[in-house]
């Protein structure tokens, strides 16, 4: 039910509330901070919330942007977690000598970011091939890629760790334009990117049309196929400068990096509440879904839980979000009923 | 969400069918010597893959007969389908370096009903996990409880550790981390110590490491529960932060971890990490094929010393384990050949 958002006349106190819908996390959010703060000093920094916060949250923030587009169009690519490996790892044994684990090709870093990218696009028009032109189900065919992705890395780089990484593979992890770190930056320019894409560009509404009926948005001239190619195209583009990111921050290659990273992915999605029927959802909401899981992670360090105890707490407060979410949820559905009632007078609460 | 479950079956089923075909072997060597196999916990780092070249290298060089080196993905229940198809090829002989101590017991049953020995290499069977002829190990609690002999040494018994654990659901990451600590608390109880759970996973340890360091200035000294896992990431963090610098330099915060890797040894070298405790690879290969061929003749074991400085005992599982004494490395001797870390074929 994409058609949610086009409020009947007379209900335009709704429409307004309808906009503030998917950030039902940040009175969340904003409880779990001000709990934070009384937890740890050090807690409310900025330096903790820019580095310890966003910029740790930057490569998931990032997967979590693409798979979000992805799952709004109906679709999904489960191995994003496995470009996040793939990726740098190919780039950087172009580049490497064979001494420090590389092909002994040894091109030039440049062209080794090239070839990152490089296999972004491979991945992606593959996937999206697959899914588009033979109709295959994309769970299967992403999770048939997932495996071969992992395959390759660990073959490509003989599974082992590469950390004599070339120069232009560490720049984002020890670079901080305005004292702010790359990496938040660039994750910032593409949650925004992606936003303001979604929201303005034809092809970005276009999206919500293909997730919510892809028949009805095809016999409305929308170019279904190529539009969900691009998409695919895109996450796994992103997916690779994920892996960038991360192998920046970790200082080394490994063949399993990203490993079991799809489910974060999945539930900050989910949280935020992207529909994973597609059609549904706000890439705002996502993004906030991020944000909750980063502050969380964050005050786990922080804290003094011991570590026997640090999943189930996680893994509490994450449901506890969910189900005060959940109450804000109901209060918008009262809104809505009365709202309802309000235009002819004569509906019950219900 | 009808339509995701089945999807989530089907594409469950595919996986399970993909990962079989990949992890099947070739089985086509033939030779008068007894056919011996290798299962792997997962080919994915230095310390494993070294390992596999150690035992192949090894093999061939002793003449054995060493199928290809199989792995098992860190997938518990890969790991007992593989020896099934280990046993039913007609192997002599397993060296088995065990995923999960508990699991293994089904295929380890199965092979002592087809009257094939297994001698479990760095990690064995665990309590009701089956029986083998022996283990040849090394105890991760000694492992810890080294590391905190030297990090306590280092930091003159004063001031705040920031331990990095491994995983808590695996007895090594137990092990590593309760070593240790009851190290810390008998000998240094001046040095207090934060400990956050790494999992054995990169990103989580440099998080881990970039939170705690940057809020509690406090901290003067870093146990790492892996080195090969962790080191890049956490001298990262440092550098990050400007805290970066040599041993015996201004500000030098010392490092203590596990494992020697190829990259610690030469941080080690290069004056970043103070120490790191290693495992005897190479003893272990040895041994591994010196009790597995014994075994094949017919030869059992009894606990007591042995004559190599070291000791046979009973361990948890009720099987006999040879515990050999791990390596420490610090600038004396991290260039040693001898060493895992400096074995590797790129190091």
């Amino acid at each position: 039910m994409a058609g949610n958002e086009q409020a009947a006349p007379g209900r335009r106190g709704l429409r307004a509330w309808s906009g503030v819908r998917e950030l039902v996390l940040l009175p969340v959010i904003a409880v779990i901070v001000a709990i934070g703060s009384q937890i740890h000093p050090a807690f409310l920094t900025s330096y903790n919330l820019l580095f310890n916060v966003l910029g740790a949250s930057s490569v998931l923030m990032i997967l979590v942007v693409a798979e979000s587009l992805l799952i709004i169009a109906g679709k999904f690519d489960l191995s994003l977690q496995s470009t996040v490996a793939l990726a740098p790892m190919i780039g950087v044994v172009l580049v490497v000598p064979a001494h420090a684990g590389g092909w002994g090709t040894e091109i030039n870093q440049y062209l080794g970011l090239a070839a990152l990218f490089g296999v972004g696009l491979i991945v992606g028009a593959f996937n999206g091939l697959l899914v588009t032109k033979l109709r295959l189900n994309a769970f299967i065919v992403t999770l048939a890629m997932l495996i071969l992705l992992q395959g390759l890395t660990m073959g490509a780089g003989s599974g082992r760790t590469i950390t004599k990484l070339p120069p232009a593979f560490q720049y984002i992890g020890n670079t901080m334009p305005l004292g702010i770190p790359m990496e938040v930056w660039i994750a910032a320019i593409v949650a925004i990117g992606a936003m303001l894409f979604v929201r303005f560009h034809t092809v970005g509404r276009e999206i919500y049309a293909i997730g919510g009926n892809a028949e009805a948005a095809r016999a409305a001239g929308v170019k279904v196929n190529r539009v969900t190619l691009g998409l695919f195209v895109l996450a796994s583009l992103l997916a690779s400068l994920a892996g960038l990111i991360l192998t920046s921050r970790i200082a080394s290659v490994s063949a399993n990096q990203g490993a079991d990273m799809i489910f974060t992915v999945f539930a900050a999605s989910v949280i935020g509440g992207i529909d994973l029927n597609g059609g549904k959802g706000r890439l705002i909401g996502a993004i906030t879904g991020v944000c909750l899981i980063a502050v969380i992670q964050n005050l786990l360090v922080l804290s003094e839980v011991p570590s026997f105890w640090v999943t189930a707490i996680y893994g509490a407060v994450i449901m506890a979000s969910m189900m005060l979410a959940a109450s804000a949820g109901s209060f918008r559905q009262i809104l809505q009923a009365v709202g309802n009632a309000r235009p002819d007078g004569s509906k019950p609460l219900s | 969400m009808r339509k995701i479950n089945q999807e989530g079956f089907v594409s469950a089923l595919a996986g399970v069918l993909l990962a079989t075909m990949v992890g099947t072997p070739a089985y086509a060597q033939s030779s008068d010597k007894p056919l011996i196999g290798f299962t792997s916990t997962a080919l994915t780092n230095p310390y494993t893959i070294t390992f596999h070249e150690l035992i192949q290298g090894y093999g061939k060089a002793h003449g054995y007969n060493v199928l290809p080196t199989v792995d098992s993905n860190s997938d518990a229940a890969k790991q007992i389908d593989d020896m099934t198809t280990m046993i039913s090829a007609g192997v002599k002989g397993i060296l088995l370096e065990t995923v999960d101590g508990k699991a293994v017991k089904v295929a380890l049953d199965r092979a002592e009903a087809a009257g094939v020995k297994v001698v479990a290499v760095d990690t064995g069977p665990d309590q009701g996990g089956g029986k083998v002829a022996i283990t040849v190990t090394v105890s991760s609690y000694v492992l810890g409880q080294r590391s905190c002999e030297q990090l306590g040494k280092i930091m003159k018994g004063k001031g705040k550790v920031l331990e990095i654990q491994g995983r808590l659901n695996n007895q090594v990451g137990v092990d590593r981390s309760a070593g240790f600590n009851d190290c810390i608390k008998k000998n240094f109880p001046d040095i207090a110590v934060v400990s956050k759970p790494g999992e054995w996973i990169e990103d989580k340890a440099t998080t881990a490491a970039q939170t705690v360091l940057s809020t509690d200035p406090a901290v003067n000294g870093i146990y790492l529960a892996s080195d090969s896992a962790y080191l890049p990431g956490v001298l990262n963090v440092l550098k990050r932060l400007g805290r970066l610098s040599k041993v015996g330099e201004e500000g030098h915060v010392p490092i203590v971890g596990i494992d020697g890797s190829p990259f610690a040894l030469e941080q080690i070298r290069e004056g970043y990490l103070d120490a790191t405790i290693g495992q005897p690879m190479t003893a272990y290969t040895e041994w591994g094929f010196k009790y597995l061929d014994a075994a094949m003749q017919g030869k059992t074991f009894s606990a007591g010393p042995t004559d190599h400085g070291s000791e046979i005992v009973v361990d948890k599982s009720g099987n006999l384990a040879d515990v050999l004494p791990p390596t420490t490395i610090t600038v004396e001797n991290a260039s040693d050949t001898s060493l895992w870390g400096n074995q590797g074929q790129n190091n």
